[in-house]
Formats: structure tokens, sequence, C-alpha cells
């Protein structure tokens, strides 16, 4: 499991610290101008995800045989950074 | 003995046909080479077996069974492409733990290579980063294992180096190589499949090749 969670940063580390910064940027705009701006902001998270594991998946591809080679497949890889993205970005929400 | 058969791939790219009823098997404890020109399709067929194609017909068996997703069985096979698909960021030393291979007993066979322990994939030269995958990819405990064009960039001394790894591994696993520097494939491969004119034919000498026009 160490190894995934090893395989799953060394993979996805640019997707998360730009995902990360976008989170906070929302965060900051829904405390200074109010819940009315979440439906737009979440609208923009999501194609800002979405824009930034393409982008992965195209920069990421010529080591995607690495990542199998030792147990980890892309699925694993993309869905895991997905979700820990989303559950960031809608626990933020939540506890505002 | 375990054994992966590839048979009757048909693939085509807008209309052209590239392989047309490809047959090829592979043991374990047998080195299994595979040639043909440029743009043949050989790297295709890897990549069928692998199940990161889909052609218009192929059927792909482990034993009896049928193998879809040859990456979901652990410690099965492994495959190193023709480019370098390590990440330039991670230590020597880590992508040894990342493939479980033990460092004390990779630098005991390999005491050349301690040099570059400490330093980032990144940082090997070319030929460097192609040795070291080669011996990974080879060192790591799977079943079966997957080269395309092992010996690029290689200087001839690590060539014979190589080639005495992959006898050695043979004891182990089922091997498959795909390269143009056919002597070398000729040198240490069971079998030898040539694709030439969308098919594979069986090969061993040097006389085969001439005559299926792959070398003059």
């Amino acid at each position: 499991m160490l190894k995934k969670i090893n395989a799953l940063f060394t993979y996805g580390k640019s997707f998360l610290i730009v995902s990360q910064a976008l989170t906070i940027i929302c965060f900051i705009l829904i405390l200074n101008k109010g819940y009315g701006v979440i439906s737009p902001l979440f609208w923009m998270k999501i194609i800002t995800s979405s824009i930034l594991i393409y982008r992965t998946i195209t920069y990421k591809k010529s080591t995607i045989y690495m990542y199998l080679n030792v147990g980890v497949s892309e699925q694993f890889l993309i869905y895991s950074l997905l979700i820990f993205d989303f559950t960031i970005f809608m626990t933020l929400i939540i506890t505002i | 003995m375990n054994k992966i058969t590839i048979d009757s791939v048909y693939l085509t790219f807008d209309e052209r046909i590239i392989l047309d009823n490809i047959s090829i098997a592979i043991n374990q404890h047998e080195v299994v080479g595979l040639l043909g020109r440029n743009g043949c399709g050989k790297s295709c067929l890897l990549k069928i077996l692998l199940g990161f194609m889909a052609p218009q017909y192929s059927v792909v068996k482990f034993n009896d069974t049928y193998l879809k997703k040859p990456f979901s069985k652990k410690n099965f096979i492994n495959y190193l492409p023709q480019t370098h698909c390590h990440p330039k960021e991670i230590s020597v030393l880590n992508l040894l733990k990342w493939y479980d291979i033990e460092p004390d007993y990779f630098y005991k066979n390999y005491d050349f290579l301690k040099a570059f322990e400490h330093k980032k994939f990144g940082e090997l030269s070319g030929g460097e980063k192609r040795l070291f995958e080669v011996l990974i990819v080879l060192e790591a405990q799977t079943q079966f294992t997957i080269l395309d064009e092992p010996f690029s960039h290689i200087m001839p001394l690590h060539i014979d180096l190589l080639k005495a790894v992959i006898q050695k591994e043979k004891e182990k696993k089922g091997i498959i190589i795909t390269d143009h520097l056919y002597e070398n494939v000729l040198d240490i491969s069971d079998k030898v499949y040539l694709i030439s004119d969308r098919c594979s034919y069986v090969v061993s000498t040097k006389e085969d090749l001439i005559e299926r026009d792959y070398i003059r």
C-alpha cells in the first residue's frame, strides 16, 4: 500500500500542487464573497480538474509503463487523484 | 510449463492491413526473439499482447485461459518500451525498491552501477538509463518480461552483459525481445519470429533473414 501511495504522489505531484492551489483560491473567494459564488466555483473546479488530469495523463504517458510494472494501474492513479482532490474541495466547502 | 499464446491477430490502420493472422507463443524459461522491418507491427503486436491496443481480432491466452489484462495479475508480466519509461525525479535506489529488488543483491551482481545509487534517474546518461532500465525489468520477479529494443544506446561491453543476464533470467521467466541488432537476438533466443509481409515466420539463421528480405 505504501508503494501505491508513493506512486500516486510521484505520478500526480504537479496535478496536486495546482489543484490544491485552486482549491485554496476557491476557499478564499467563498470566505470573501459568500455562498453565492459556490455554484460557479464548483463548475470551475470540475473544468480545471478535468483539464489538469488530461494534462497529467498526456505528460506522464511515457512513464505509465513503470507504474504498471510495479503493480499500480493507470485507473487507480487517475481516480485516486480525482477523488482526493474533490474530497478536499468538498470538505472545505462543507466546513465553511 | 506456463505459456502465453497470441493467435490470429488481425490489425488494420485506415484500411491498411498491418498484421494478418499472426501467431506467436512463448513458454516460461524461454527467450523468444521478434524481428521485422520498421513499421511492420512488432511493437503493435507486443501492445496487443499486453492489452494496450485492441486489434480487429486477436486471441491472447495464458495456458488455456483468455488473457485480457496481463498487468492485473500480480507479478505476472513487465514491459520495457522503446523509450525511457522511468520518471527523471526518482533516485536509482528508490527505483530498485519500487521493483522489489534488494539493493545489496543488485549491486553485488552489478557493482559498476553502485556509483549511481543516489543519483536521480534523469541524471544518468542515455546509455546508463537504458542499461539500468533493462536490468531492473529483468531482475524483477515476474513470470514474463517483454523488452522492446533493449540493446539500443548500449555499448558493446554492456550488450554482452545483458545477453548473459537474459540467459540467467531465462531460468526464472519467459522473455520476449525485439531489436534491430538481429545478431544479438539470434544469439540469445530459443525461437525467433520474423514479421514480414504482415505474417510471422519462424527463423533461425542469418540465411533465413536474407531469404525473407530482412537483411542483405
